[in-house]
C-alpha cells in the first residue's frame, strides 16, 4: 500500500531520521512509541510529505510521489496534528472548509454522514452550530478528526491526537477511528499510553535516535 | 503663476526652529522624556533636507541620464533597506524581494507618468522625474514593509492552520491564501485611507507645495489626483509583488511550508 525507502533527514550533522524504511499494508493498525525527540513526529511528517527530507523514496500504490500528486496523496495519507487547528466559525464552517480545496471539488459536504459520526460520540446536530471558540480541547480534536474522516482517507498518521485530552474524549476519538477503520485502511498512531497502544494496535513500532524498530 | 511664490529667507527658517525649542521645553516641563528625540529628529531633518536641496540643485543642473538613473537606483536601494529594517521577522532574500517589489511598484508607475501621461522634454528631466519617483517610492516602500511584516507575522500565527490545510490536501496557495490577502489589504489600506481623507481632512503635501509656489489650486488638484493614483497603484503593485515573492521563498514546489526559513530579527 505504502512503502518508504531509506529516508534520511538531518539538520547540520544530526541525523533526525536515520535511513528509515517501512511498509504499511491494508489492515495495519500500528502504534508508534519512543522517547521525545526520537523522531516519531518527524517520521509521520516525512511520510505525509509535510517536511523536506534529504533523501529517500515514498512509494504510494507502486508510484513515486511527485509534486502534482502531493495534494491528492496528502488527502489519502493524512497527518493529524497533536494540536487541533480550527478556523474561526462554527463546527459546520470547519467541516465545509475542506471542500473549497481544488482536490476535493468533486465532493461535497454530507451532513447526514457527519451527523452519524457525531452521534457515534454522543453529539447531536446542534453541535454543528457551535463556534470554534466554545469547544473544549477534546471537542476540537473530534471536529478535526471528523473533518478528515469525511474525506475518507486510506491511511491516517495520528500524531498523539489524544495526548492532552480527558478520558472521555480519548475514548470518543478512538471510537471515531475504529468506526472508520476497515480491512482496506490502515494507520500509524503515536502514543505513549501502553493501555491505549494495546487497544488501538495490531503492530508495534518503536523509534530511538531517528531509527525505526519493528517489535515482534 | 509662479510670480506669487514667496521666497523664504534663512531668518524665516530659523524662526520656525523656535517651535522645536518650545516643544522641548513642554516635554521637559511635563517630564515626557521626548526632548532629546524631538531635537535630534528636527536636527536630522534640517540637515537631511538642506543636503537633499543641495544635491538636487546640482543634479538638476546636470541633466544627465546616468546621474538621474543612479540617484533613482540609490533611492530605491535605501527604500528597500528601510522597508526590510521595519519587519520583525526576516528570511534569506528579504532584501532582494523588497527591492524587486519596490522597483516594480515605483518605477513602473513613474514610467507610466513619464511616457503616457505627462511627457517631459527630455523624458529624464531630473526636476521632474526625481520628485515624482521619490513620492511613489516613499509610499510603495511603506506598503511593502507593512505587507511583508503582516505576512510573516500571519504565517507564524497561522502555522498550525496552514499545515492542517496542507495535510488535508490543499495546495500551498490555498493554505496560505487568507494570509496573502490579509497582508496585501494591510499594505494598501493606509493609502486607501489617505485617498478617502484627501481634500476633506487635509490638503495633500504635493498640492500644498504647488499652491504655495503660486500654481492655481485647481491645476494643483489635477496634479495631485494623478500622483495619488500613481502612488496607490505603485503601492498596490509593490504589495502584491512582495507577497508573491515571499510566498515563493517560504513554500516550495512540493507544497511544503518551510517555516524554519523565517527567523526573528536579532
Amino acid at each position: 500500500m505504502l512503502e518508504i525507502k531509506n529516508i534520511i533527514k538531518k539538520i547540520e550533522n544530526n541525523l533526525l531520521l536515520d535511513n528509515v524504511s517501512l511498509k504499511i499494508m491494508s489492515g495495519d493498525k500500528i502504534s508508534l512509541s519512543g522517547r521525545s525527540g526520537s523522531g516519531k513526529s518527524l517520521l509521520l511528517r516525512a511520510i505525509s510529505t509535510l517536511d523536506y527530507i534529504d533523501s529517500g523514496e515514498i512509494i504510494w500504490k507502486n508510484k513515486n510521489i511527485n509534486q502534482e500528486y502531493i495534494p491528492f496523496y496528502r488527502s489519502q495519507v493524512t497527518y493529524i496534528h497533536q494540536r487541533p487547528s480550527l478556523i474561526d466559525g462554527t463546527v459546520a464552517d470547519n467541516l465545509k472548509k475542506v471542500f473549497e480545496f481544488k482536490i476535493h471539488q468533486n465532493k461535497s459536504f454530507d451532513q447526514e454522514k457527519v451527523i452519524k459520526y457525531l452521534e457515534s460520540v454522543n453529539k447531536n446536530q446542534d453541535f454543528l452550530s457551535k463556534r470554534n471558540t466554545n469547544l473544549s480541547g477534546g471537542e476540537a480534536q473530534i471536529v478535526s478528526i471528523i473533518r478528515m474522516l469525511q474525506l475518507d482517507p486510506e491511511i491516517m498518521l495520528l500524531d498523539e491526537p489524544t495526548s492532552a485530552l480527558d478520558h472521555e474524549s480519548v475514548l470518543a476519538i478512538e471510537k471515531l477511528i475504529n468506526d472508520w477503520f476497515t480491512d482496506q485502511k490502515s494507520y500509524i498512531w503515536i502514543s505513549h499510553d501502553r493501555e491505549q497502544q494495546k487497544r488501538v494496535s495490531n503492530k508495534k513500532w518503536f523509534m530511538e535516535s531517528g531509527k525505526l524498530f519493528f517489535i515482534a | 503663476m509662479a510670480g506669487n511664490y514667496l521666497e523664504l529667507s534663512y531668518t524665516q527658517v530659523a524662526i520656525s526652529i523656535s517651535l522645536v525649542i518650545l516643544n522641548a521645553v513642554i516635554s521637559i516641563f511635563l517630564k515626557l522624556g521626548l526632548e532629546k528625540s524631538l531635537v535630534l529628529a528636527s536636527f536630522r531633518m534640517i540637515i537631511q533636507l538642506f543636503f537633499l536641496g543641495l544635491i538636487l540643485n546640482w543634479v538638476f543642473a546636470q541633466q544627465s541620464l546616468l546621474i538621474v538613473f543612479s540617484l533613482c537606483l540609490l533611492m530605491t536601494l535605501i527604500a528597500s533597506h528601510t522597508a526590510t529594517s521595519r519587519t520583525k521577522k526576516i528570511y534569506n532574500g528579504i532584501f532582494i524581494d523588497s527591492f524587486i517589489s519596490i522597483f516594480i511598484g515605483a518605477w513602473s508607475m513613474s514610467a507610466f507618468m513619464i511616457f503616457f501621461i505627462n511627457k517631459a522634454n527630455p523624458w529624464y528631466t531630473p526636476s521632474y522625474i526625481i520628485p515624482l519617483i521619490g513620492m511613489v517610492l516613499g509610499n510603495s516602500f511603506s506598503g511593502v514593509a507593512i505587507t511583508i511584516d503582516r505576512l510573516t507575522e500571519s504565517l507564524q500565527k497561522n502555522k498550525d492552520k496552514i499545515e492542517t490545510f496542507l495535510s488535508l490536501g490543499s495546495t500551498s496557495w490555498e493554505a496560505v491564501n487568507d494570509s496573502l490577502k490579509e497582508s496585501i489589504r494591510a499594505g494598501i489600506l493606509p493609502n486607501i485611507n489617505s485617498m478617502m481623507a484627501a481634500g476633506i481632512v487635509n490638503i495633500p503635501g504635493m498640492m500644498t507645495g504647488q499652491v504655495l509656489s503660486g500654481i492655481s489650486p485647481f491645476n494643483a488638484a489635477k496634479y495631485q489626483v494623478i500622483i495619488f493614483l500613481l502612488i496607490s497603484s505603485g503601492t498596490y503593485l509593490g504589495s502584491i509583488a512582495s507577497v508573491l515573492l515571499c510566498y515563493r521563498r517560504i513554500f516550495d514546489i512540493n507544497h511544503q511550508f518551510n517555516f524554519h526559513l523565517l527567523t526573528n530579527k536579532k
